[in-house]
């Protein structure tokens, strides 16, 4: 039998000292949040308080056509010597102030009789030969009748014209129709609910592409030996180059289409494709030239190609241009964008043709050139790459902090980068293994989680300085935030698969590609529609918020409603904000348990 | 033949997994690899196809080094060695028939495969083979739908797309009830009697091995403790193999 255990004193001095700094915590932060009780308890604000809270709980949902009476008086400043006559009698509506004549800022008590019962209206004041301004609303009971003490206002001169006081007194007529702001307020919840589908939509196919590269699983196996990793980077820069090139001009051929240079690209297009068919027709070549058909095949593939994406793109800026209409918008739009990406695809397909093509010729120097030699290629071919890397990190930091001119500041850093990378792979040896998919999957995840950091609202106001003030730019910067969020879920999708069938697959001589369709993708289907439709809802979310920053959607109605204290319609555009948000929610439950 | 050489792999962090293991398997026989959970049955299997890279040592089969073949020619090689699972290896929210297909898709174009197509051919040839294990009619069943039994028929059909010269089984039954393992390894037995189908299996049971195999070689700790005809195995070689506390579990 043991005792149960007593509470020390040290352990009671240690409770209460971390009870103590939890007091003094909470303390602080309550200075600090500045919670007061004595403004919420002036009655200036409390009124201003119910005032929204009035407006915001009567949305300006329907209006009627109006019917008004008028009824006018006069007012004299100063009074003259013997008071003017009083109008009395008949069913007319009229209005009476006592007194009749005064100065700038008395009080005066105005009545009016005769008008429509349980109406409401305005009381103007029209200063003799000045403009109109309403002075205080009005409420007639049930027999039409007002009483409102006013006070003259300050700006009232004294004239020898009599001012006129106007009462309007206006009711409502017929059925009640929806109000303009129901209107304004459907048609931008039309905008929140593509703003959000656009922004998800471009976001997706980005997001797959880097969830694989930021999935432990996938990337962990992935090594290259030093040696060839270095040969591959060596000639990225000038593939690069090359490939952009080469498309650019590509590119130029098919936009410039319609406009006189049609025989250019046909003639261009047919050897292409003719040469395609030669080499696809006549089999395997003999000698010398039998390791080069893979490559010749290659390069004529990608640039008949390229050829083909820019003909269709300025086909589609014509076709678009001359289609109008918003379906002429979209495709001259898209044509006109894959032109912009053509280049930089072709810039892409160029590195990495370079790189494997030097690659390929670096494995076999490492393999025969086991020991000094290697190493000494190592040196050689580290330090290149490092004098590249540090340059080009040189020239990207002094395009930000423009810290220099010329191009003399790029040698030190490419003579420093270069010492740094050959010592490294002179010790490493030209067969160290590099974690080459555990450093991508570290980058990849790196960049996720700081873009994934960034706001949507902050993303906004930066794009909104691109693109200007509207809905573009509150799609892209959700875009790019979904990037960012959906690129991490669908990551740990990946990450939770089960690894039995991808072995499975491989062990049947299935190649990478069809590991992944057969092995892979069935598994992350459900997770990454599921994942797709969650991030649909919180980009509906969040495009009722963009607009306050310039982002378009509801919101840019609602804060400019809010800022000119039209609450009640403000109190239409957050019953708008609720029904759609409430539907997405109901609606992404139900096609998520239908798919998954 | 298939030839395995001073066979040897050490997992990072540090685990001797498989310890200098060699021996020869003659084409045609059913070879049972019997040892404690962890005695390293699985990792040798998956040498043999290298799912799991050798840390040293050679595999030859029919005179070639598998274990130095590039990547492309490996994936030839595998094509004729098929693979078995203890926990089946479909995938789950796949068909039945999409299953059985996968095997085949180191002889089809990989292109196909990002349309997600299989030639008419290869179609019938699956149907054909999940005849021949019985479950045709649930050939448009999603995989999970399937109990334990069926989808390791799945499994061996998947393997028989591939038309194997050798079939690496890794405790193909330890899933299974004992009536189904029966069921599973006779589907075994008889491909490797009628079509001469080489086949390295692990099992757990020692009667089972007793009841299948032509030859059995016992592991324990990554080490051979044992290589001879069933018959061989006696109270003493049993002790020797699964350790002093051990009873012998028979299986029906």
């Amino acid at each position: 039998m043991t005792n149960p255990p007593k509470r020390s004193l040290l352990r009671t001095i240690q409770f209460l000292l971390v009870a103590l700094g939890a007091v003094l915590l909470y303390a602080y932060g309550w200075q600090v949040t500045q919670i007061n009780l004595d403004k919420p308890r002036e009655p200036q604000r409390q009124a201003h308080l119910l005032r929204i809270i009035r407006g915001l709980f009567q949305p300006n949902l329907v209006s009627w056509d109006y019917e008004s009476a008028l009824a006018e008086t006069s007012f004299n400043i100063p009074c003259p010597a013997p008071a003017a006559t009083s109008s009395t009698g008949g069913d007319e509506p009229r209005i009476v102030v006592t007194p009749n004549c005064g100065q700038a800022r008395e009080a005066v008590l105005v009545e009016g009789v005769n008008f429509h019962p349980n109406a409401s209206g305005f009381l103007r004041w029209i200063p003799a030969g000045e403009t109109i301004r309403p002075i205080a609303a009005l409420d007639t009971d049930g027999q039409g009748y007002f009483r409102e003490e006013i006070t003259i206002p300050s700006t009232a001169r004294e004239s020898e014209f009599p001012h006129t006081l106007q009462a309007e007194i206006r009711w409502e007529v017929g059925f009640p129709r929806p109000s303009d702001t129901v209107a304004i307020t459907l048609d931008k919840m039309i905008e929140t609910i593509f703003l959000a589908l656009m922004a998800t939509t471009l976001a997706i196919p980005v997001s797959i592409a880097l969830s694989f590269l930021a999935a432990r699983n996938l990337m962990r196996s992935i090594t290259m030996p030093l040696g060839a990793l270095l040969l591959a980077l060596l000639p990225l820069p000038l593939g690069w180059w090359l490939g952009f090139q080469v498309f650019d001009f590509l590119r130029s051929i098919g936009m410039g289409l319609v406009s006189g240079r049609a025989t250019e690209a046909l003639v261009l297009l047919g050897g292409g494709l003719l040469l395609t068919v030669v080499s696809q027709r006549t089999g395997r070549w003999n000698g010398w030239l039998e390791p080069v058909q893979g490559w010749l095949r290659l390069f004529l593939g990608l640039l008949v190609g390229g050829l083909l994406l820019a003909i269709l793109a300025g086909l589609g800026v014509r076709a678009g241009e001359a289609l109008r209409g918003f379906l002429g918008n979209f495709i001259s739009t898209l044509s006109d964008l894959l032109g912009l990406l053509l280049p930089l695809l072709g810039g892409l397909a160029g590195a990495a043709i370079a790189s494997s093509l030097v690659g390929r010729l670096g494995q076999r120097l490492f393999r025969e050139g086991k020991g000094a030699v290697g190493r000494g290629a190592a040196l050689i071919i580290g330090g290149l790459v490092g004098a590249m890397t540090l340059a080009g990190l040189a020239a990207f930091l002094n395009f930000i902090y423009q810290f220099a001119e010329g191009d003399s500041y790029l040698l030190p850093w490419a003579i420093g980068g270069g010492i740094i990378l050959a010592a490294v792979s002179a010790v490493r040896g030209a067969d160290y293994t590099v974690p080459l998919g555990s450093m991508v999957y570290y980058a990849v995840r790196s960049v996720l989680n700081i873009t994934r950091a960034i706001e949507p609202l902050i993303m906004a106001i930066v794009f909104a300085v691109w693109v200007g003030i509207g809905p573009f730019a509150g799609v892209l910067a959700l875009s790019l935030h979904s990037i960012a969020a959906l690129g991490k879920l669908y990551s740990e999708a990946v990450e939770s698969i089960d690894p039995g069938p991808i072995e499975a697959i491989t062990s049947t001589g299935a190649d990478r590609l069809q590991t992944i369709v057969y092995g892979i993708v069935p598994q992350i289907v459900p997770p990454y529609v599921s994942f797709t439709i969650y991030r649909w809802d919180i980009n509906v979310r969040m495009s009722t918020v963009i607009g306050f920053v310039g982002g378009g959607g509801i919101g840019f109605i609602l804060q400019q409603q809010i800022s000119l204290l039209k609450y009640r319609d403000a109190g239409v555009a957050m019953i708008g904000i609720a029904i759609v948000v409430a539907a997405m929610d109901y609606l992404s439950a139900i096609v998520r348990e239908k798919i998954v | 033949m298939l030839q395995i050489e001073h066979l040897t792999k050490i997992y990072d962090p540090y685990v001797l997994a498989v310890d200098d293991i060699s021996f020869t398997v003659p084409e045609g026989q059913f070879l049972v690899l019997i040892g404690l959970s962890g005695s390293g049955k699985s990792t040798l299997l998956r040498c043999i196809n290298r799912l799991v890279e050798p840390t040293s040592g050679r595999v030859i089969w029919k005179g070639v080094d598998i274990t130095a073949l590039p990547e492309g020619e490996l994936r030839r090689m595998r094509r004729r060695v098929a693979m078995i699972f203890q926990q089946f290896n479909l995938v789950k929210r796949s068909s039945v028939l999409t299953n059985v297909l996968a095997g085949r898709l180191g002889y089809i174009n990989p292109a196909w495969s990002l349309v997600n197509h299989f030639p008419r051919t290869e179609v019938g040839r699956a149907m054909q083979m999940l005849d021949r294990v019985g479950i045709a009619d649930k050939a448009q069943v999603r995989a999970d739908e399937l109990s334990g039994g069926q989808q390791q028929r799945v499994g061996i059909a998947r393997a028989l797309m591939q038309q194997p010269e050798v079939i690496l089984a890794d405790e193909p039954v330890s899933s299974l009830d004992p009536a189904t393992s029966h069921s599973i390894l006779h589907h075994l037995e008889v491909l490797n009697k009628e079509e001469g189908i080489t086949i390295l299996c692990s099992l757990h049971f020692l009667s089972l091995a007793r009841r299948y195999a032509d030859r059995i070689i016992a592991l324990k700790a990554g080490k051979m403790v044992f290589e001879g005809p069933p018959a061989e195995i006696d109270e003493k070689r049993f002790k020797e193999i699964y350790g002093e506390e051990a009873e012998v579990v028979e299986i029906k």
